[in-house]
């Protein structure tokens, strides 16, 4: 693939002179010819509010952690914590045929 | 329902590939088949910067002020230039994008590029192929598109060889240049000067019309 002059200047990370429209085409088309790495997109205002958004999605946990394996783990035992109140020998969620979302006397399940 | 079938036949070596069709069927067809300007011979007599200069083209070119053009030299393309005020051979040109403007004194073409309408959606497209058609097959000559939104923002921009096929199939694994906004015209041009050929730009394909 022949690459443009105004194409072989972004690679080299100029944009000098660059019409908006024209740069962000350029982008997309070193994107999909793997030649720029969509993270470039860090140097852009929406690339700096993603990281933004993920900084304080980082610091909103209460223990302190960070990083997206945390979060992950934290919303998985939260999870576990749901899946034990709903237990069918819980009175305080009704009966087991109602938790399983069948009719009384259908009965194929119990045998 | 649109459907597009799409074959190629490859040998060399004592081998050769017959791959079976490949279709692709959705609810949105794109065709267009339209045909393209002869570009007009010049010279590029002052280059001022990398797209500024100062065309000076054989007489009755036909280009005037204000106008967009393509320019064309050997190896290279500036696309969506646009004209200064005219004296009757002379072309001031600004504000292209594309390759550098090559050195002073370069032969070039120039040719006013033709709007044409033709909307697809990059985002829901299936399969898209682009050729330049001429009357004699043989020949390998440049032309250019760019796709445009309804903003005037270039979505993409394809350069072409005649009577060479460019086939995005997008359902198939191609990387999509057509992303973004919905493209609602193209700028096209083709960039030999020749007068015993007619040129034809073609574009095929399918898309998702109702995503």
């Amino acid at each position: 693939m022949r690459l443009k002059s105004d194409e072989q200047r972004v690679l080299a990370g100029n944009t000098d002179g660059i019409k908006p429209d024209r740069l962000q085409s350029i982008r997309k088309k070193l994107i999909a010819s793997k030649l720029l790495k969509p993270e470039t997109e860090n140097g852009t205002v929406r690339g700096q509010e993603r990281a933004k958004l993920e900084r304080e999605s980082r610091s909103s946990y209460s223990d302190g952690s960070a990083g997206k394996t945390s979060g992950r783990t934290r919303k998985l035992r939260d999870r576990s914590d749901v899946e034990i109140e709903i237990k069918p020998d819980d009175p305080s969620v009704g009966p087991a045929s109602d938790v399983l979302g069948t009719d009384q006397g259908s009965g194929s399940i119990a045998d | 329902m649109a459907s597009i079938t799409h074959s190629q036949t490859i040998s060399g070596g004592g081998i050769s590939i017959q791959s079976p069709p490949v279709v692709r069927t959705n609810s949105g067809s794109i065709g267009l088949e339209d045909s393209l300007a002869i570009a007009k011979v010049g010279t590029l007599t002052t280059r001022t910067d990398d797209n500024t200069g100062t065309l000076t083209m054989a007489a009755s070119h036909g280009i005037t002020t204000g106008q967009i053009v393509d320019i064309y030299w050997a190896g290279g393309v500036q696309y969506k230039v646009t004209v200064g005020t005219v004296s009757t051979n002379s072309v001031p040109i600004d504000l292209g994008s594309g390759d550098d403007l090559p050195a002073a004194d370069t032969a070039i073409t120039a040719v006013v590029h033709k709007s044409i309408n033709l909307v697809i959606d990059g985002d829901n497209a299936k399969l898209i192929a682009v050729v330049v058609e001429t009357t004699d097959t043989t020949l390998r000559t440049a032309a250019h598109v760019q796709l445009n939104d309804v903003g005037d923002a270039e979505i993409a921009e394809l350069d072409l060889v005649t009577n060479v096929l460019q086939v995005w199939d997008i359902t198939g694994g191609s990387a999509n240049p057509f992303t973004g906004n919905p493209v609602t015209y193209l700028l096209a041009t083709q960039g030999s000067s020749s007068t015993t050929q007619a040129w034809t730009l073609k574009v095929v394909g399918v898309q998702d019309a109702s995503p």
